[in-house]
C-alpha cells in the first residue's frame, strides 16, 4: 500500500512537470497568418530574400515545436519567442512589399511621366526642324519612329493599374529611352543643318 | 490513546517521507549526471541554412528551379533528421549522422549554385544573341533605308521593334526571361512586318520583267543615241545615278539624288516619287531654285494612262491632281526632293551647258535584279 503510494506521488509529479506545457498552435496559426497576408501582397515577387526569412523562420519554429513534443520534459518557451519575432517580422515584410511596391509604382509613373515629357520635346524641336528638301524626309521619318514609340504609352498605365509595376517600369523605360534617341537624333539633324 | 496512536504512525510516514526524498534525489542526481543541455548542433547546419538563404538570394530557384527543389527537399530531410535526434532523450542524441548529411546538403548546394550560374549565363547568352539577331536585322533595314534614302523605309513597327529590344534588355538584367523572350519575339515580329512591307514596296525591284523592260528602254535609247549621235541622258533610280551618254557611248556618271518617296513610281502630284519612262528635255531654265534646271515632260501619255487608270479603280481620289514640273535640277544630291533628280550644282552646270531642249531622258528604276535592295531583303529573310 505504502509503496503504491510512492509511485502514484512521483507519477503525480512527474506528470506536473510535463503536462504544464502545451504547444503553441495558436502563435503557430498567427505567424503562419501573417506570411500568408505578406505573401498575398507579393512578398515573394517584390522583397523574395525577406520572404525566405520569415519562411525559414516559421520552419525553424515548427521544428522547435516538434523537438519539444517528443521530450519528456516539454518547453515551448523557445519557439514562442522564435513565432513571436516570425510574426513580428512578417507583420513588417507586409509593411515593406508596400513600401517597395509604392517605390516601383512611383518609379514607373515618374518614368511614363519622363516620356511624356520627353515625346513633347521630341515633337516641339521635329516642328522647329528646318525643314528644306534636305531634311524633309529624315523629318518625317523621325516623325513616324516618334508615332511608333508614342503608340507604346498607352501601354504602360494599364500596366501599372494591373499593379505590373515591374513590367511598367521597363516598358517606360525602354520608351524613354527610344524617344531620347529620336531626340538625339533631330538635335544631330538641326546640328548639322547650321 | 491518542499520543500513543501519533507515535505508532510516525515510523511509517517517515519511511514514505524518505522514499519520495530518495526517489527526487535520484532524478536531480539522474539530471545532474547527464547534463541538463543538449549537445551543440552541428555546425554543418547553420552552414547550410545560411548557404540556402544565399541560394535564395542570388536567384537560384528562379534559374535552376528543378534542381533547387531537389536541394530543398534533401535540405527538409535533413532539418527532419536534425529534429529527430534533437528529439531524442539526451544520452541517445548522436549528431554525427546529421553533421554528415549536412555536409553532404552543403556539397549539393555548391552544386546547384553552379547549375544555376551556368544556367543563368546560359540563358543571358541566348537572349543576348537573340536580341542581337533581331536587332542586326532592325539595323540593316534602317541601313537600307539610309543607303537608298527612302526614309519610308522606316516604318512605325521598326520603332516598336527598338522599343521592344530595350526592354528585352531590361528584362534580361532583371532576369526575367519570360519576359524577355515575350519582348524579343514581339520585336521579331515587328522587324518582320517592315520586312514584308518593305519586300512589297520594292518587289518591283527583284520582277526580272520589269528589269527587262526598263533595260530594254535604256538599250533602245542608246540604240537611238548612237543612230541620231545625239545626247542621251539616262537616270538609274536605285543606283542613284545619272549617266549622260552621246552617240551610244557613255560620256560621264554623275551621283543623283531623289524624290523622298522614290523608289515609287510616280503616279500623282504630291507623291513625292520620281517618275519612270521615257521623257524628254522641255525647258531649260538657267534660274531655277535650285540653280539651274533642266524640266521634262512629265506626265508623258504612259503616266497619263496609268493616271486615269488608277483613278478609274479607285486607287486615288477624283480630286487628286496628276501633277507635273519634273526637272533635273542642282541644289545637290544630299537632299530628297520631291520627285525631282537633283545634281551637285557643278554637275548641274556641266550637263545644263552640255544638253539642249528636246534631249531624251530616260528614267528607270534598276537595271539588274542583283541590286543591293534585293539581296539585303533576301538576306533579312534567311536570317528569318
Amino acid at each position: 500500500m505504502k509503496k503504491l503510494l510512492v509511485v502514484l506521488a512521483s507519477l503525480a509529479l512527474v506528470a506536473t512537470l510535463t503536462a504544464c506545457a502545451k504547444a503553441p498552435t495558436e502563435e503557430v496559426n498567427a505567424t503562419k497568418a501573417a506570411i500568408d497576408a505578406a505573401v498575398a501582397d507579393g512578398a515573394q515577387q517584390y522583397t523574395p530574400e525577406d520572404y525566405k526569412v520569415v519562411a525559414d523562420g516559421l520552419a525553424a519554429a515548427n521544428a522547435e515545436i516538434k523537438v519539444q513534443e517528443e521530450k519528456f520534459f516539454k518547453n515551448f518557451d523557445k519557439a514562442k519567442q522564435m513565432l513571436a519575432k516570425t510574426k513580428a517580422d512578417a507583420e513588417a515584410l507586409k509593411g515593406k512589399v508596400a513600401q517597395r511596391k509604392e517605390e516601383l509604382k512611383q518609379a514607373a509613373i515618374a518614368t511614363l511621366a519622363q516620356a511624356n515629357t520627353a515625346l513633347a520635346e521630341a515633337k516641339d524641336l521635329l516642328a522647329k526642324a528646318p525643314k528644306g528638301k534636305g531634311s524633309k524626309a529624315d523629318i518625317e521619318a523621325m516623325q513616324t519612329d516618334l508615332a511608333g514609340v508614342e503608340a507604346m504609352i498607352p501601354e504602360v498605365q494599364p500596366m501599372i493599374d494591373k499593379g505590373d509595376f515591374i513590367g511598367a517600369n521597363e516598358k517606360a523605360n525602354a520608351i524613354l529611352a527610344r524617344i531620347t534617341a529620336v531626340s538625339d537624333e533631330v538635335k544631330a539633324a538641326i546640328e548639322k543643318k547650321k | 490513546m491518542k499520543p500513543i496512536s501519533i507515535v505508532a504512525n510516525i515510523g511509517p510516514a517517515l519511511r514514505f517521507l524518505r522514499a519520495g526524498l530518495i526517489l527526487i534525489a535520484g532524478i536531480v542526481c539522474l539530471f545532474g549526471a547527464t547534463g541538463c543541455s543538449e549537445p551543440p548542433i552541428p555546425a554543418e547546419v547553420d552552414l547550410a541554412v545560411s548557404q540556402d538563404q544565399n541560394l535564395w538570394k542570388v536567384g537560384v530557384p528562379k534559374y535552376a528551379p528543378r534542381e533547387y527543389e531537389e536541394y530543398a527537399a534533401t535540405l527538409r530531410a535533413g532539418q527532419e533528421m536534425l529534429t529527430a535526434e534533437r528529439s531524442k532523450f539526451i544520452w541517445f542524441q548522436d549528431y554525427e549522422p546529421v553533421a554528415k548529411f549536412f555536409g553532404q546538403v552543403i556539397v549539393q548546394g555548391e552544386q546547384v549554385r553552379t547549375a544555376a550560374m551556368t544556367a543563368k549565363a546560359r540563358e543571358t547568352t541566348d537572349l543576348t544573341v537573340q536580341i542581337i539577331k533581331v536587332s542586326d536585322r532592325l539595323r540593316i533595314l534602317r541601313d537600307l533605308a539610309d543607303d537608298v534614302r527612302d526614309r519610308k523605309l522606316s516604318t512605325r513597327s521598326l520603332a516598336r521593334a527598338e522599343t521592344l529590344l530595350n526592354e528585352a534588355k531590361g528584362h534580361v538584367k532583371n532576369g526575367e526571361w519570360d519576359k524577355a523572350r515575350r519582348s524579343i519575339s514581339e520585336a521579331s515580329l515587328n522587324v518582320d512586318s517592315a520586312v514584308k512591307a518593305t519586300r512589297q514596296r520594292v518587289a518591283r525591284f527583284a520582277d526580272g520583267q520589269q528589269i527587262a523592260r526598263w533595260r530594254g528602254q535604256v538599250t533602245n535609247a542608246i540604240q537611238r543615241s548612237r543612230s541620231n549621235g545625239g545626247y542621251l541622258i539616262v537616270v538609274n533610280k536605285l543606283d542613284r545615278e545619272l549617266t549622260l551618254y552621246r552617240s551610244g557611248q557613255q560620256v560621264k556618271t554623275y551621283k543623283a539624288g531623289m524624290g523622298i518617296n522614290y523608289l515609287a513610281d510616280k503616279l500623282y502630284s504630291g507623291d513625292r516619287a520620281t517618275p519612270e519612262g521615257e521623257y524628254r528635255v522641255i525647258r531649260k531654265l538657267p534660274a531655277s531654285k535650285f540653280y539651274k534646271a533642266l524640266l521634262i515632260n512629265y506626265p508623258n501619255e504612259e503616266d497619263q494612262r496609268r493616271f486615269a487608270e488608277a483613278k478609274r479603280r479607285g486607287e486615288i481620289s477624283k480630286r487628286t491632281q496628276i501633277g507635273g514640273l519634273i526637272e533635273i535640277h542642282g541644289g545637290g544630291t544630299e537632299g530628297l526632293t520631291n520627285g525631282c533628280v537633283a545634281l551637285d550644282d557643278r554637275h548641274m552646270l556641266e550637263l545644263y551647258n552640255t544638253v539642249d531642249v528636246g534631249t531624251p531622258v530616260v528614267i528607270v528604276g534598276a537595271l539588274s535584279a542583283n541590286n543591293t535592295l534585293c539581296s539585303t531583303l533576301d538576306s533579312l529573310c534567311d536570317v528569318n
